[in-house]
This record gives C-alpha cells, structure tokens and sequence, in this order.
C-alpha cells in the first residue's frame, strides 16, 4: 500500500488556514500553478493559459534560484500573482541584496527583498504575511507560510 | 494557525516525516561502534539506534511524542518533559561519562542559535557528557536566510569545558554536523 500525501497525512480532506487565504484571493479566477504543490491542485480551476499564477516554493533553494524561478514563471502574461515559500527550505543568500536586518530571523526581510524583485517585473505588492512565530514545532504546514500577493502595474 | 491533528491514522506517517532516522541504516546512522562510554540518545529513535548497532542505549525519548505517537515502553528509557515548552531533563543516577547523541533530534527543529546552545548546555549541566555527537538539517536552523548563514555559528563557540572535534557545514547536502569532547 503506497504512503499517503503529506497534504493528505496532515489533513485528511479538510483544508488548512493558508488554503482558505489562497482560495480567498483567487475567488473566481482560473490559475496557472508552477512551483512545488502538495495537492491544492484539488482544489482550484487550473488553465495553464490563466493570467493569474500561484507559485509555491518549497524545495531547498538558494535565493537566486527563487528570483531566477520567479522571473521565469511570470515571463507568461500575468496580471495577478501569489508567491508563498517555506523560508526554512531557503538555503542562504547568493546575491549581492543585502537586507537592513540581516541577522534577524523572521520572514519580514525576505517579503521585503521579494516586493523589490516583484517591483523590477512589473508587479505592485498589495498583501503579504508570515507566520514564522508558529515555527511548526511538530509538522510543517503543506503551504509554504510566507507569502506574497501582487497584481501587475497594467491591472 | 491551526496545528494538524495527531490521528490513528496518520500517525506512522507523520511519525516517519519528523524522524527519518527511524528508516535508515548503518550507512546513514552516525557510527557509533567504537563508543565504549554508556550512550544516551536524545529524541532520536534510541530504539531504531540500538537495534541496528546492536548495542545497550539509554533512550530519551520527549513526553509528548511519547503520548502522541504512543511509543511502546521499548522505546524509551527516560522522557524529557516537554510540556510548557521547556525541557526538564529526567535524572539517570547511575550514568557518568555518557556520550550524548542527537541525531536530527526534533527538540532542535527551529531554534536559534542561542536556543540550540541553551539546550546543549542544559544537556551537558544535567549529563556532564564526555562526548557530544550532534546533528542536524540546516533547513531546521531558525536563522535568518538573508545574511551569511554560517556567521550564526559564531554565537555556538565556545562551549564552556568542551573543545569542537568536528564541525561540518553543508549547504549541499543542508547537513550540519558539530562533535564535542569534554576536556579532561
């Protein structure tokens, strides 16, 4: 018998807060999905030619591959965009961006370096969060819990 | 933010996730075949670690693990409590000059730095250790992703009374691992 799905070991069929926020914002549309996905799929309409993309980042990276990752994904027509990434599976910094608070643990600084890369495609920020105080002392959550929303300038 | 449920159900797997130690074998465990010292393993499937060297181990195993995943009594020799989130260690009278391991132990999984060093300095107050064997996944470490990750470990040394054996940092393999000797 085959193991079943983190998202599935964790919550059954329910879904988790993060989920309901996505769905939230996604509302009616239709979306393009890329990145690392733990099964919302389920739970969205997915049109590989939508205007609106989910990115989930939840796989060992190093901060230049999130924003190589980033610019290649909205390279298609976007107009809205939800990023959420693990901060913990970030490996380091291998860019020259350096952060006003670098010694300091929580997912503020990298929202703020996330809205300037957003800013250079095009993209204005209009909400984010983190939940980095929960530190997910027995499981992760199947959701990356830092997480950005923006729409295109053109919106 | 609402915490997944422990089930009937979903518990070996989870169980799995947070302790992949409990799969591995000899190849993958940390050796301890030339330890000759009485071994205390800390949240780290003593059990799992006993079988595969074949050896006696003194088991710490956390009391709500212990509750949650309801460990049998073969799995442990002592609980921690970790109840109130904080760590009382339990009294193992008749144990001295232990080598402590703790193998990607869950109690370690997002601390700073200085609640890593605090709990290893609280290991060593209770056990007085002749030896530390720790290690850990870098992804675990609740350090800031935007400065030089490595710099944080500056904050660990020196640990009163011990001298670094090995200390390893591994951002390929997201590995680090960090051996202490009690000086004589």
């Amino acid at each position: 018998m085959s193991s079943p799905s983190w998202r599935t070991a964790q919550l059954g069929t329910d879904l988790c807060d993060q989920d309901l926020l996505i769905k939230q914002l996604i509302g009616s549309y239709k979306v393009r999905l890329h990145g690392e996905d733990c099964g919302f799929y389920q739970f969205c309409e997915i049109d590989t030619a939508s205007d609106f993309c989910l990115i989930f980042l939840n796989s060992p990276m190093w901060l230049s591959e999130i924003k190589k990752r980033c610019a290649s994904f909205l390279s298609y027509p976007t107009n809205r965009v939800y990023i959420g990434i693990n901060r913990y599976q970030i490996k380091g910094n291998d860019t020259s961006y350096c952060s006003s608070t670098p010694n300091v643990a929580h997912g503020l600084q990298l929202l703020d370096w996330l809205s300037e890369c957003l800013k250079e495609l095009g993209f204005t920020p209009q909400q984010q969060g983190h939940y980095d105080c929960d530190r997910g002392r027995h499981f992760n959550f199947v959701q990356p819990l830092t997480w950005i929303y923006a729409e295109h300038e053109t919106v | 933010m609402k915490q997944s449920k422990i089930t009937e159900q979903n518990k070996t797997e989870l169980m799995r996730s947070m302790y992949p130690v409990m799969q591995e074998g000899r190849e993958s465990l940390i050796d301890i075949t030339q330890e000759t010292n009485d071994i205390i393993a800390v949240d780290c499937c003593g059990w799992h670690y006993s079988q595969v060297f074949q050896k006696k181990i003194i088991m710490l195993e956390t009391l709500l693990n212990a509750k949650y995943f309801k460990l049998g009594l073969e799995c442990f020799t002592k609980l921690i409590d970790d109840r109130d989130n904080t760590l009382v260690w339990p009294k193992l009278p008749n144990i001295s000059n232990p080598v402590v391991l703790l193998d990607r132990s869950n109690i370690l999984r997002y601390c700073t730095m200085p609640e890593l060093k605090s709990v290893i300095q609280d290991i060593i107050a209770c056990y007085t250790p002749s030896k530390m064997i720790i290690r850990g996944r870098l992804e675990f470490m609740d350090d800031s992703r935007l400065g030089d990750r490595l710099h944080t470990w500056f904050d660990f040394f020196p640990i009163d009374n011990y001298i670094t054996v090995k200390f390893l940092y591994d951002t390929t393999t997201m590995i680090y691992s960090v051996d202490l000797k009690r000086l004589s």
